[in-house]
This record gives C-alpha cells, sequence and structure tokens, in this order.
C-alpha cells in the first residue's frame, strides 16, 4: 500500500546506517548460504554421472590368489543378485620408484579398458598390452609429474624391471591423488607374474554390479552372497562404491562444513541485529505510532512499517547475494567434473537460490515481526500523551549494586539501566555472544588446524622412512643402517 | 441539517487505582457545518470527549455515532478506517512526521485511504495554496515555523474532506498572532462548509470562533451557548467610562 | 476621577472653556465615548472649590468662561501622574447580592444563574474580539489596549463564575454579623 512503503522509506531514509549494516551481512548470508546449498546439492553429482556412464562397480573385491582360483571366481558371476561382473584380474600392491620417490601402487593385469563393468576412458597415449607397458591414472600421473613416455621402476625384485607409462585413464575410483590412497597401474595380464617379489603372491580383483545396491545394508548382503558361494577366508578386501563416493565428495564435504556454519552464523547475527534494530525502532517511535494509527493505520500496518524496514534491505542483500553465491558454486562444482573428464555441465538450481532467499526472508519476518507486535498493540491515546514506553518503575538490582561499588555516578547509573528493558538487554548480549563466537570460531578454526598438522607424523612425511619390500634380505638391510 | 455528531448518554469511567470519571451520562448533537468549541479546564472531560468522537477510545456506557456510523460496534481495524476515511485531527504540538517531507506528510492519510496519487496530490497542492504555504511543500517539518506545522497539519487533516475535523487544543504551541492567524483559517475552512469541533481550555478563543461552546465541568455538560454575531454592537456598548460624581 | 485629571491635564496646555474640554477630553479617548457636559461642569466647579483652577478672563459672549490651572493644580496634577492608582477595587458585588438573595429567597439552585451569567461573558469575549479586529483593521491602537483589558477582565469573570459554581453550595448561609 502507497501510505506503508511512504511511512517505510521515510523511516528508512532515518535509519540509513543500521539499513547498510543489515544489507551487507545478509548478502554475506544469502551468497554464502546459497553457494553452500548448491554445492552441497550438486557435489555428488558429478560422480553418479560419471558412475553410471562407465557403468561403475557397485563392488570391487580383492581375492586372495593362494585361497582361491579363477575358476573358482567364475562361478561368482552367475550368482542370482549379480547383473554383471569383470575380472578376475591377476595384481598385486608392489612397491615403485619414480626417481628417489617410492610409493606403492595396485597393479592390476588387464587386457581391456571397456567391458561390462568400469570402463575406463583414455584421456592419453593408448592402453598397455605389450611388456613393459603401464597405464596410470591421471590424477596420479599429474601429481607426481609423470606422463607418456616416463619410466616406473618396480623395486619388488632385485632386477628392477622398468615400465613405461603409454597411456593415461580416468576413473571414478582413482579418489583425488592428494589424499595419499592407493592409485592403480595396468599392465597386460600377462606381465604381472612378472613383477612380483619372492614374497609377493597374486591377488584377484573382481568387480561387481548387483540388481540391489542402494544402500550399504544390501551391499553388505551382496558381499556376504559371493563371499558364500567360495572357500572360506577367500576375500581380502573389498570396496564399496558407496566408500568411494564419499571420499570423492570429501573436499566439497569439509568446505560445505566451513559455508554452512559460516551462514548459519551470519544468519544469527543478522536476525538478533535487526530483532534489536526494531526493538529500538518501536521504543524510539512510540509517540509517532500513536500519530499513524490517528491517522487511520491499522494495527497490522503499524506492525508491517516495522518489518518492512527490515525486509527492504533484507531484500536488496539477498538480491545480490543470491546469484554471486549461485555462480560461486560453479568453480567449485566444475572442478568435480575435470577431474572426471566429464563435460562442466552447470548443474546448479536456480530454484534452490530462490528457496535460500525465501528462507531468510522469513526468518528476518519472524524475528522483525516478533518485537513490532508490542507497536500494533499499542494505544494511541496513551502513547501521543506519554510520548515514550514506561520505563521501569524501580531502581533495578544491578543498579543497587553498581551503587554500593562506588564507581562515579554517571557509570553506575548509565550501566544500572543495562537491564532495563530486559528484552533488548537479553538481545544485545546475545549478538554480543554471536559476534564473539563467529570470531572465535574463525581464528580458532585456523590455529587448532596449524597446530594439528604441526604434530610430527600426523600427515606431513617423515623425513626418513624406512621400509624393507620383501625381495631385499635382511642383511642388505643392516648395511644400509 | 445532517446531524454529523451525535453523543447519546455517553459516561466514559477510567479504571485507574481508584475509579476516574471522564464522562457522566452526556449527550450532544452536532449538525454537519458547524464550527463548535468544547471547552472546559483539566479533568473536566473534554479530552475524553475528543478521544471518543476519533474513535481512540470506547465509552464504558451510551453510543457514539459519526456521520451516520456507530463507533461501537467497530473492531479496531474498522475504527482505523473510519479514522481514516471520515475524521482529520490536528493536535496541540503538530505532530507531523518529520521523516517525510511536507507533501508527503499531507499525503499519508490519501494514501492510506486508498485516492489515487495524482488527485491526491492535485488536492494537497490546493489545500497547501488555500493554508498559503505552497511554496513549502518539498520542506521537511523541522525547518517550518509553529504556525507554518499546524498549517500543513491542516492540509493533513482535510485532504480527505472529512466529515469531522478535530482540533485539540490546536493554538495551544503558538504565539497568539500566530494563534489568531490559524483559527482564522480554521474560521474559513468552516465557511466552505467543513464541521469543525475544537477543544480547548482558552474562553476567549472558544466564544471568539466558535459558533457554538459547550462547555464542560467534571464529566458533564454546564453550559450550551451558541454564540451570536457581534456586528451592530459598538465599543462604548459594551465598555463604560468610570466618571464617579464623588471626589475625595 | 478620569476626568477630574484629566481636564487639569488639558488646562496645562491652555486655558479651556467648558465645551473645549469636553471635545478635547473625548478626542483623548479617540472619541470612543461621549461625556456628559453637565459632568464637565460639576467637575470644573469642584476644581475650582479646590483651588486647583481659576477662572482665566471675563466671561465671554453666550457666557463661556475659560479656565486656567493654578500652581497648587499644576502640583497635585505632577503627583497624581507619577502615583500609580491605589484605590480599592471595586467588587461588582451585584451578582454576589444576587446570589445569595437567589439562595436565602428560594432556597434555589444558582447553578443555573451562574451558567447564564457565563454565557454573557462568553458572549461578551466573542463581541470584543470582533471590536479588537475592527480597532486593529481602523489603525487604533489605543482602543486595542483598552479592550485587550477588557478581554482579560471578562476572562477573569469567567474563572470566578466556575470557582462559584466549585465553592459557592458550600459556603455556609446567613453569617449575620457587624460589618467590619
Amino acid at each position: 500500500m502507497k501510505a506503508l512503503l511512504t511511512k517505510i522509506l521515510g523511516d528508512l531514509r532515518r535509519r540509513r546506517v543500521q539499513a547498510i549494516v543489515i544489507f551487507i551481512i545478509v548478502t554475506l548470508t544469502a551468497g554464502v548460504g546459497t553457494l553452500g546449498i548448491e554445492v552441497l546439492n550438486g557435489s555428488s553429482a558429478p560422480f553418479d554421472q560419471a558412475f553410471n556412464q562407465q557403468a561403475g562397480a557397485h563392488l570391487q573385491i580383492a581375492f586372495d590368489g593362494r585361497v582361491v582360483t579363477p575358476d573358482q571366481l567364475a562361478a561368482t558371476t552367475t550368482l542370482p543378485d549379480v547383473t554383471a561382473s569383470a575380472g578376475p584380474w591377476p595384481g598385486s600392491i608392489l612397491p615403485f620408484a619414480n626417481g628417489t620417490a617410492k610409493v606403492l601402487l595396485r597393479v592390476l593385469g588387464r587386457a581391456d579398458p571397456g567391458g561390462p563393468v568400469d570402463r575406463l576412458q583414455i584421456v592419453a597415449g593408448h592402453w598397455a598390452s605389450q611388456p613393459g607397458e603401464v597405464v596410470l591414472t591421471r590424477s596420479f600421473a599429474e601429481a607426481s609429474q609423470l606422463s607418456v613416455g616416463s619410466q616406473l621402476t618396480a623395486i619388488s625384485r632385485l632386477d628392477k624391471p622398468t615400465l613405461t607409462v603409454v597411456g593415461e585413464v580416468t576413473d571414478i575410483d582413482e579418489a583425488d591423488a592428494s589424499l595419499q590412497s592407493l592409485q592403480y597401474a595396468w599392465v597386460a595380464p600377462s606381465q604381472v607374474a612378472g613383477l612380483l617379489g619372492p614374497s609377493d603372491h597374486v591377488d584377484y580383483v573382481m568387480l561387481f554390479r548387483f540388481r540391489q545396491a542402494a544402500a550399504a545394508a544390501d551391499l553388505q548382503q551382496d558381499t556376504q552372497e559371493i563371499e558364500g558361494a567360495l572357500p572360506p577366508r577367500a576375500v581380502a578386501n573389498t570396496l564399496t562404491y558407496l566408500v568411494v563416493k564419499q571420499i570423492f565428495t570429501v573436499n566439497s564435504t569439509i568446505i560445505l562444513g566451513f559455508l554452512l556454519a559460516f551462514a548459519a552464523f551470519a544468519l544469527g547475527a543478522v536476525v538478533l541485529i535487526i530483532a534489536n534494530v526494531v526493538t529500538g525502532a518501536v521504543l524510539a517511535s512510540y509517540r509517532e505510532i500513536g500519530i499513524i494509527k490517528a491517522l487511520g493505520f491499522t494495527p497490522g500496518q503499524v506492525v508491517l512499517t516495522f518489518v518492512g524496514q527490515m525486509l527492504i534491505p533484507t531484500l536488496a542483500g539477498c538480491i545480490i547475494g543470491a546469484p554471486i553465491g549461485v555462480l560461486g558454486s560453479i568453480p567449485i562444482l566444475n572442478s568435480s567434473y575435470q577431474a572426471l573428464n566429464l563435460p562442466a555441465t552447470t548443474l546448479v538450481s536456480p530454484l534452490l537460490a530462490l528457496s535460500t532467499t525465501i528462507g531468510i526472508l522469513v526468518v528476518v519476518s519472524l524475528f522483525a515481526t516478533f518485537p513490532a507486535l508490542r507497536a500494533g498493540l499499542l494505544k494511541p491515546v496513551a502513547a501521543i500523551t506519554k510520548g515514550t514506553a514506561p520505563g521501569p518503575q524501580r531502581r533495578s538490582l544491578l543498579s543497587a549494586l553498581l551503587q554500593r561499588l562506588h564507581l562515579p555516578r554517571p557509570l553506575s547509573v548509565g550501566a544500572g539501566d543495562a537491564f532495563a528493558r530486559p528484552l533488548r538487554g537479553l538481545l544485545t548480549a546475545l549478538a554480543v555472544l554471536i559476534a564473539v563466537a563467529t570470531l572465535t570460531f574463525a581464528f580458532g578454526l585456523q590455529s587448532s588446524f596449524q597446530k594439528v598438522t604441526a604434530i610430527p607424523g600426523f600427515f606431513a612425511r617423515p623425513d626418513v622412512s624406512i621400509t624393507r619390500y620383501g625381495a631385499y634380505p635382511d642383511s642388505t638391510l643392516m648395511q644400509t643402517l | 441539517m445532517n446531524t454529523r455528531i451525535e453523543l447519546t448518554n455517553v459516561s466514559k469511567i477510567y479504571n485507574g487505582g481508584s475509579k476516574q470519571v471522564g464522562l457522566s451520562d452526556v449527550s450532544l448533537s452536532i449538525p454537519s457545518g458547524q464550527f463548535a468549541a468544547i471547552m472546559g479546564p483539566s479533568g473536566s472531560g473534554k479530552s475524553t470527549l475528543l478521544n471518543l468522537i476519533a474513535g481512540l477510545d470506547r465509552p464504558t456506557s451510551g453510543t457514539v455515532t459519526v456521520d451516520g456510523v456507530s463507533l461501537g460496534g467497530l473492531s479496531e481495524a474498522a475504527l482505523a478506517r473510519y479514522r481514516r476515511q471520515r475524521l482529520g485531527v490536528v493536535f496541540q504540538f503538530f505532530h507531523l512526521l518529520n521523516q517525510l517531507s511536507v507533501l508527503d506528510n499531507i499525503l499519508l492519510p490519501a494514501q492510506l485511504a486508498g485516492m489515487k496519487t495524482a488527485t491526491a496530490r492535485a488536492r494537497a497542492r490546493d489545500l497547501l495554496d488555500q493554508l498559503g504555504i505552497a511554496e513549502k511543500a518539498g520542506a521537511y517539518p523541522a525547518r517550518l515555523s509553529g504556525g507554518e506545522r499546524q498549517r500543513v497539519a491542516i492540509a493533513r487533516a482535510l485532504v480527505n474532506r472529512p466529515a469531522v475535523l478535530l482540533a485539540d487544543e490546536p493554538t495551544g504551541a503558538l504565539d497568539s498572532r500566530t494563534g489568531e492567524q490559524v483559527l482564522d483559517l480554521l474560521v474559513e475552512v468552516n465557511r466552505g462548509g467543513q464541521t469543525i469541533v475544537m477543544v480547548t481550555h482558552d474562553a476567549k478563543l472558544a466564544a471568539a470562533y466558535a459558533a457554538r461552546v459547550v462547555s464542560l465541568r467534571d464529566g458533564r455538560i454546564l453550559d450550551d451557548a451558541q454564540m451570536q454575531p457581534s456586528s451592530g454592537r459598538s465599543v462604548s456598548d459594551l465598555m463604560q467610562l468610570e466618571i464617579k460624581e464623588a471626589g475625595k | 476621577m478620569s476626568l477630574r485629571y484629566g481636564i487639569l491635564g488639558l488646562l496645562t496646555e491652555e486655558p479651556l472653556h467648558g465645551y473645549e474640554m469636553k471635545s478635547r477630553f473625548e478626542a483623548l479617548l479617540g472619541r470612543t465615548w461621549e461625556v456628559n457636559i453637565g459632568q464637565v461642569y460639576s467637575t470644573l466647579q469642584r476644581l475650582e472649590r479646590d483651588g486647583l483652577i481659576e477662572a482665566a478672563g471675563e466671561r465671554g459672549d453666550r457666557g463661556k468662561l475659560a479656565y486656567q490651572v493654578t500652581e497648587a493644580g499644576r502640583q497635585q496634577l505632577a503627583a497624581w501622574l507619577t502615583e500609580p492608582e491605589t484605590e480599592p477595587q471595586d467588587l461588582h458585588e451585584t451578582l454576589f447580592v444576587k446570589l445569595l438573595l437567589l439562595r436565602r429567597l428560594t432556597k434555589g439552585q444558582v447553578d443555573t444563574l451562574i451558567a447564564r451569567q457565563r454565557r454573557v461573558y462568553l458572549q461578551r469575549l466573542r463581541d470584543l474580539a470582533t471590536l479588537e479586529r475592527q480597532a486593529r483593521q481602523e489603525g487604533r491602537h489605543d482602543l486595542v489596549l483598552l479592550i485587550k483589558g477588557a478581554v482579560l477582565h471578562t476572562e477573569a469573570d469567567i474563572k470566578w463564575m466556575d470557582v462559584l459554581l466549585e465553592e459557592f453550595p458550600s459556603l455556609e448561609s446567613d453569617r449575620g454579623g457587624t460589618p467590619t
């Protein structure tokens, strides 16, 4: 209504500073909140997309080659719940050297990058088919500064056979190389035996897809089914796609946590500020409320003038902040797509940004309405004649206490009124509380993180690490030491 | 003649610590187009009467009818509507909204009543002309003198062509010359047909400007006097020289 | 009293006849009021008796006699001009007596009379206001001052009506006794 708008705009002109502060904080809240929610919504999408595209494995099982044979493993492919399978691929976990850096890799003998499960996409070079050829995941290659043509030395054996990198692939299974999980190295199946050291044995890796694989419980059942079809202790270890998915999204999950926490703090701060501003505004405008009621504002309209004053800067903040949040989420989400060599689809949902905005507006309205209700209920005659809100009738306890302390009069008089209007005192205290909490969280997080990572052995590499691989007799080790 | 305001056996009792009687069985009928003054000392009930007519308060018993509408049965929201559509109020201390310009202050009741912007602006400018403050339209109340502010208040009260203009001690915060000017304006407005009810404690103002003076005392009507026109009375009719026969 | 000293004052300027004194005195007050010539002559008699004025020259045609002020007259005028008025206040007791008699004789309610008297005063205020406006328009600021005085007195009278309304009923009737 025109009259309401005129009054609201007039009041905002008077409260410029508060309006600007609210606008700034809401912009931050909307921006960070929308960013967080968009990332939350879209973070698992690249994984799902890649998983479907490459027919990812619900379950990856490494079988102990000393307990089962490939023929026995073939039986598992015909189990009722298995919809597709790949392998058994021979392999082992073996140490390699890349220059002076040494690393353990999971070697697999696989003839064909395609197949019914876990189709690998070659992004450089070609598949390994000849002796001496090896294929690595792209992220591992980048992290280790290897490329097609580089050499890796297998140090599992004393004769240290070298392998040449002939290709790079992307695999949803690869996880981020920076997390230092076990990386793959594919060779032609016939080559596996030649890389094993004297104490190494062959594993067989099989990949499965099931009818029922939606939840962890389903996968557990499927695993049991497979175990049941084989001799005991055949299964060396298993990896479900759910775990892989979690690892995949862990980076965004961490960021997400911080983003949403920050957004929550910011929202908490802004609504407390708004409640405080409105309470103060109602007290300051006491007589004016009486006047506009005498002019014919209904109680509802009076409440709306206060709520409206708060909603305008809030809306402005959302309009600026939410799109920024949406735009900011795009690079974060896209990095996941890039890693999987998928086309970057902007899977951002404008609907989410809108819901976030509406959510903020609703919360703000609530916190603005409660203090404003008092204004609506005011009797116009009383407000006009009295002019100011009735204050405390008696001297507060705090005031009496302060007097006892014999502080300078101006101090004790002022401070004694701190809780004269209890609601305002409480709101102010809460607002300060949130501010302190936010600052503590921000700075504390940083310093805690630093302290944790400074703990020796945490995930920093030790200065010297000595591992004896099976190929080397103890005597050689003792000599080195 | 239309009756604009009708009070029938109206009583108002305040529940304070001890019961205070604001009005006691007051019946009053103000016809359309009349300039009536309600006068009395403080505590006589004149403010109570004003508040009842304005729908800012409800009587303990009796009925208040303004422009045919009985105020007793109205809800808070309905009373607010009544106030914005049929009433104009001028206060002793002006009570303009300082954060709005003069024009916006005057427009406010019109906007509340849903008047179209163009119509409202035209009406506001007319009133500004009529009240002699046309050049102040864009100014803010803080920069105006008391008399100018009261004129803005009058314009604001008249913008919706209300059934009744209520004036509560309209010259109380003004010096006597400015006060007289404001009252002259009210008389002029009344000549155009506007019903005016003015509450005042000042007998001189009530008698000099209003056509009817209702005197209240202790919540009751003491006297209800129609003022006679004064033309044709000379000074010597009213005042005589003090020429005595005996000297000392 | 004003005529007596008014005449003295006018005579300090120059000797005057009776009629001249009347018209000049009326002119002093702006020709708003008319003074009775008989009162002028009786005042002249008393002034002469008191030695404050004396005849100036012979009776002229039509029996006109001019007067002039004496030294004593000048002195008394000088004294009067510098002294404030200390005469006791006029009581306006007519209304009061009316009320007392009303209550005594008829045991009736006095409120109605007081209210009606009040109404008279209200009307007077209105009339005075109109006169004041006229006087101001005519530039008669001297009259404006007099009218303002009258207005204030009338306002006071109205206030007295309020007091009477409040306190007359509780007055004990018939004190009797001797005047002080």
